[in-house]
């Protein structure tokens, strides 16, 4: 009964409106007096849910993003994109799906990926004569990109929620191989459609051009290079690393750069205290909500449910795939991972599933689910930026839909795909 | 009628800024002890106790300022494509439930966060001299924030006319 409260209450109040994290807490209120227990645990538990030290990295990895957007190392990321790919066909659309390889997880989420590239590609992309859903949908599904690459928060949310035991620096190696192959795929995916629909092929610049902006360009790629590399040889933690990325950004966005002055360096703490606390915040309230769950033993009914099941363990997965992706339709990523990673990760482990091969698939799914109607963010996120209905955008968006899907697969059942790096630089 | 309401919205506009602009301070400060961990351990080979503890202040402080103004602002994440095409009447309904929810909750975490500051108060962190509960102060003082935005919010509605549908 307490299970259905907890669930009910949330899902009714999401789909009526209410903001995510406010419906996590008002579902895990709910709960708590209806199974006895004083309102102020809801408090405790908001609070630990953000009590976790390898959390900090997050509102600095998101503080070093802000710094990188408006300080002009994520366009130059993007100009030396377009002088490598913008003369193949698709030519912006190209550009979209390295610029979230190049700008990564940094800027923190999937929608915020969408809504800084996507606010700067797909205009650029109508006016080169691109249709508007083909600018939309390149620019969605790139974004799940960057939920991989290093260093995305979403793999330090995960090892949080997985209770800290999962190396961070493991979780980063573990995504480049699968944001590569989908980036690739992704490419080609775009090549197909442009050429279908015969968009016109730009000039190639010349290796001068490109050589000029990855001069230009590489402070930017050195940040990304500097925090893996540390993190690895281990030099210092993510968090640390996360603090790093922010001292380095604001010394080559004020010093080498120098287009961040005092107004927008006040304007970027901001906007980055506000995105913070609006993720974080959700984090939080999953904290009370997954606090929840354990306590009603959901993770321990899950694990004999599924096993009860006698599947073979690949049809097993594939249970769990199809039960995230329904999830991530109308769940953020951060919630999703939060709720979901002490449900499954078991589940997982018991049919002799990595728990970093895992992490990965969770995250890859999470991310399918953030561009999947009826209620997937991205792609309401998407859709605004491009001034197109959803309706619009999904009438094309299936090829790079199946194409993301079969990187979902290729990941899911061939583990070497996620295992092979991590295991190589040990 | 029509001034009050303008003044209680500016009033409500600068108190967001400066939660931000407390919050924005918090991110520095956080890099900043990261920072200097790390330059304590390799140059002056020692690793401070303090760190850690204040970090995760700070991280609470940038979370909670941060969400409260997010509230005042309505940026927090929400999937309102269901209310938006929901008739006006129930669209507006929805609306100042919601609202409705996110003041009691705000009230929730203000009222829950003060009693666990007393609570602790008079013991010491590990690592700090500071007090144990400090953590839930930024809570309690958004979670008031939260309740005080979303009631405005809520009163605002009885003023205005709903907004047409969004597509």
């Amino acid at each position: 009964m307490a299970t259905a409260i907890l669930f009910g209450v949330f899902l009714t109040l999401l789909l009526i409106g209410v903001p995510v994290a406010y419906a996590l807490l008002s579902a895990s209120l709910a709960t708590l007096i209806a199974v006895g227990l004083p309102p102020v645990v809801l408090v405790q538990q908001t609070a630990a849910g953000i009590g976790s030290a390898s959390l900090i990295a997050i509102p600095l990895f998101i503080f070093a993003g802000e710094i990188m957007l408006r300080g002009g190392i994520s366009e130059r990321l993007i100009a030396l994109a377009a002088s490598l790919v913008g003369h193949l066909r698709g030519g912006l659309g190209q550009v979209s799906v390295l610029s979230s390889l190049f700008f990564g997880g940094v800027s923190g989420s999937a929608i915020a990926d969408v809504s800084a590239i996507g606010g700067a590609m797909i205009p650029q992309m109508v006016q080169r004569g691109f249709d508007r859903d083909f600018a939309v949908n390149v620019t969605m599904t790139a974004a799940l990109v960057a939920l991989l690459v290093p260093p995305s928060h979403n793999l330090i949310l995960y090892s949080a929620a997985a209770g800290g035991g999962i190396s961070i620096a493991d979780l980063f190696a573990a995504g480049i191989v699968p944001a590569l192959l989908l980036t690739v795929t992704l490419m080609a995916t775009g090549w197909l459609i442009a050429r279908k629909r015969g968009y016109a092929i730009e000039a190639f610049p010349g290796f001068a051009v490109v050589l000029r902006r990855f001069v230009a360009a590489l402070p930017g790629l050195l940040l990304v290079a500097l925090i893996f590399i540390g993190i690895r040889a281990g030099v210092f933690t993510a968090v640390e690393s996360a603090a790093i990325a922010v001292c380095y950004a604001l010394a080559v966005t004020t010093l080498l750069y120098r287009k961040l002055g005092w107004q927008d360096f006040v304007e970027t703490c901001a906007h980055a205290a506000r995105t913070t606390g609006m993720i974080l915040f959700v984090i939080a309230a999953a904290g009370s909500f997954g606090w929840l769950l354990a306590y009603l033993q959901v993770p321990v009914a899950a694990v004999n449910f599924l096993t009860g099941l006698h599947l073979p363990a690949p049809m097993l997965l594939l249970v769990m795939i199809l039960i995230l992706l329904a999830l991530g339709t109308f769940m953020d990523l951060a919630p999703l991972i939060i709720i979901c990673t002490p449900i499954f990760l078991p589940v997982a482990k018991a049919i002799g599933v990595d728990p970093v091969h895992f992490g990965i698939i969770l995250i890859l799914k999470g991310g399918i689910g953030l561009i999947t109607p009826p209620v997937g963010s991205v792609l309401f996120v998407g859709t605004a930026i491009g001034g197109i209905s959803v309706g619009e955008a999904l009438r094309t968006i299936w090829p790079f839909y199946l194409a993301a899907l079969g990187v979902l697969l290729l990941v899911t059942f061939v583990p070497a795909l996620s295992l092979w790096l991590p295991h190589l630089l040990k | 009628m029509q001034k009050a309401s303008t003044s209680v919205q500016s009033v409500s506009d600068r108190l967001a800024r400066v939660a931000l602009l407390i919050g924005g301070a918090a991110l520095i400060a956080l890099a900043l002890v990261e920072a200097w961990q790390v330059f304590a351990r390799y140059v002056l080979n020692d690793s401070p106790g303090w760190t850690e503890p204040v970090a995760l202040l700070l991280l609470n402080t940038a979370m909670s300022l941060g969400a409260a103004a997010a509230v005042q602002q309505r940026a927090h994440f929400g999937f309102v494509v269901l209310a938006h095409a929901a008739p006006l009447a129930l669209r507006r309904f929805l609306e100042r439930f919601s609202l409705l929810v996110v003041a009691s909750l705000g009230g929730v975490l203000a009222a829950g966060g003060v009693a666990l500051l007393a609570d602790g108060w008079s013991v010491a962190q590990a690592g700090t001299q500071l007090p144990q509960s400090v953590g839930y102060a930024p809570m309690s003082l958004a979670g008031a924030l939260m309740a005080g935005f979303a009631l405005q919010q809520l009163i605002a509605t009885f003023r205005t006319p709903a907004a047409p549908t969004v597509n």
